[in-house]
């Protein structure tokens, strides 16, 4: 059985009032709905916040949910509205590079990793949102092109053409970073 | 890079994403060994893809499963009736099902699911607060760090909304006909006996939260809740 008929089958069992079902759901997604979050800009409490609400509008609405469709491509879809109202609503999160600060402790030896990840974080939110997004859906998601296109409501082209100019800014980011560290 | 620039920028893009067939994979390879821009494209992509992967996944946090959870569970008694059973085995699967649900919302809320006429199944919440003005009067309940804001007001819709940097959501006592906003919730109630109230969780170590009720789009009491 693929993920997308477990998938199914815990949707299924939900809405015969199987709570232990959501529970398998909250086991496959949770992780990747609450970094895609914390990627697309939400400090950690907005992260924890919006993935709450994310989840408790997906069982609300699970009745809604078409089996013909991939439910991880509309429960993404919830994610990603749910994460651009609550910003358009608070408007400024605070920066991503301090909503990860408090993970657990770094070893001395992880500092330089830690380095190139703040620039990385640094530098994705410095991308347009509809840039940050198609790379969210691409490496944070892993999607293909077919489902981050589903999952944007973008023609698969323009998730193309918006992944190469993502990977583009980000790069010429980095580099103006790096410029101006030396 | 004169052949179909746009080709090319595709055709580097689904060899870096995992995307492109064999064939493709070998036209690329071709155009590496020919063409430095496209070398240049290609390693340049591939690097920043590959710092992206390498970016650490987060762990939620450790009481966001648990929260949902409780949540969805206190919510179950507000999901309509699904289709009629159709065997025996069924009709007894979903009544216990039920039974469960009704159990489960009890257990985590410790009250009662109001009914129609606000009469009730199980002992409520302890009255902690008892705010009354001239139009309205707000009943505040306390059961452990929850707190159900119910409104005592004659009309529909009543919208109670309260100040979500000091208050987080956590549910309705009665559905009825809610529908949620950003930090708000409207009943709209077909019998003046209905009554519904919000539950919420202070933030933070919030001691106080500004509460505000409306009949339709008139505000009719507008306090500040003591959260102790």
């Amino acid at each position: 059985m693929n993920e997308d008929e477990l998938d199914r089958m815990c949707v299924e069992r939900c809405l015969r009032g199987d709570t232990d079902a959501f529970a398998e759901i909250l086991d496959r997604y949770e992780k990747p709905v609450y970094n895609a979050i914390i990627r697309l800009g939400a400090g950690r409490e907005e992260a924890r916040d919006v993935s709450q609400q994310v989840f408790l509008k997906v069982y609300e609405r699970l009745e809604t949910y078409d089996p013909a469709r991939k439910f991880f491509s509309w429960l993404y879809r919830v994610a990603i509205n749910e994460t651009i109202n609550a910003m358009k609503s608070h408007r400024v999160w605070e920066p991503l590079s301090e909503g990860i600060k408090d993970q657990h402790p770094t070893p001395e030896e992880e500092l330089a990793a830690n380095e190139e990840e703040r620039s990385m974080q640094k530098a994705l939110l410095a991308l347009d949102p509809k840039y940050r997004l198609a790379l969210i859906a691409r490496h944070f998601l892993h999607l293909s092109y077919d489902e981050a296109a589903q999952v944007l409501s973008v023609p698969v082209k323009t998730v193309k053409s918006r992944l190469f100019t993502a990977r583009q800014l980000l790069r010429e980011i980095i580099e103006g970073q790096r410029h101006a560290a030396r | 890079m004169q052949r179909g620039e746009e080709e090319i920028i595709d055709l580097v893009n689904a060899v870096v994403d995992g995307e492109a067939t064999a064939e493709e994979e070998t036209e690329l390879r071709r155009l590496l060994l020919t063409s430095p821009q496209v070398r240049e494209l290609f390693d340049s992509t591939r690097e920043i893809a590959r710092r992206l992967e390498e970016m650490r996944s987060l762990e939620p946090p450790s009481e966001l499963r648990r929260s949902i959870l409780e949540q969805c569970g206190g919510r179950l008694l507000n999901r309509p009736v699904q289709k009629p059973a159709t065997t025996r085995r069924r009709i007894f699967a979903y009544g216990w099902a039920a039974a469960a649900a009704l159990v489960l919302a009890f257990l985590i809320l410790g009250r009662r699911p109001m009914t129609d006429t606000g009469a009730t199944m199980a002992p409520a919440w302890p009255i902690v607060q008892k705010i009354v003005s001239e139009r309205a009067t707000l009943i505040v309940r306390r059961h452990a760090d929850l707190y159900e804001l119910e409104p005592v007001v004659s009309g529909s819709p009543v919208s109670i909304h309260w100040d979500e940097s000091k208050l987080t959501f956590i549910g309705v006592s009665d559905k009825k006909d809610a529908s949620f906003g950003k930090a708000s919730v409207k009943f709209t109630f077909h019998s003046p006996s209905q009554r519904a109230g919000v539950i919420v969780r202070p933030r933070d170590g919030a001691n106080a939260a500004e509460v505000r009720v409306s009949v339709g789009n008139d505000e009719v009491l507008r306090v500040v809740v003591s959260l102790r």
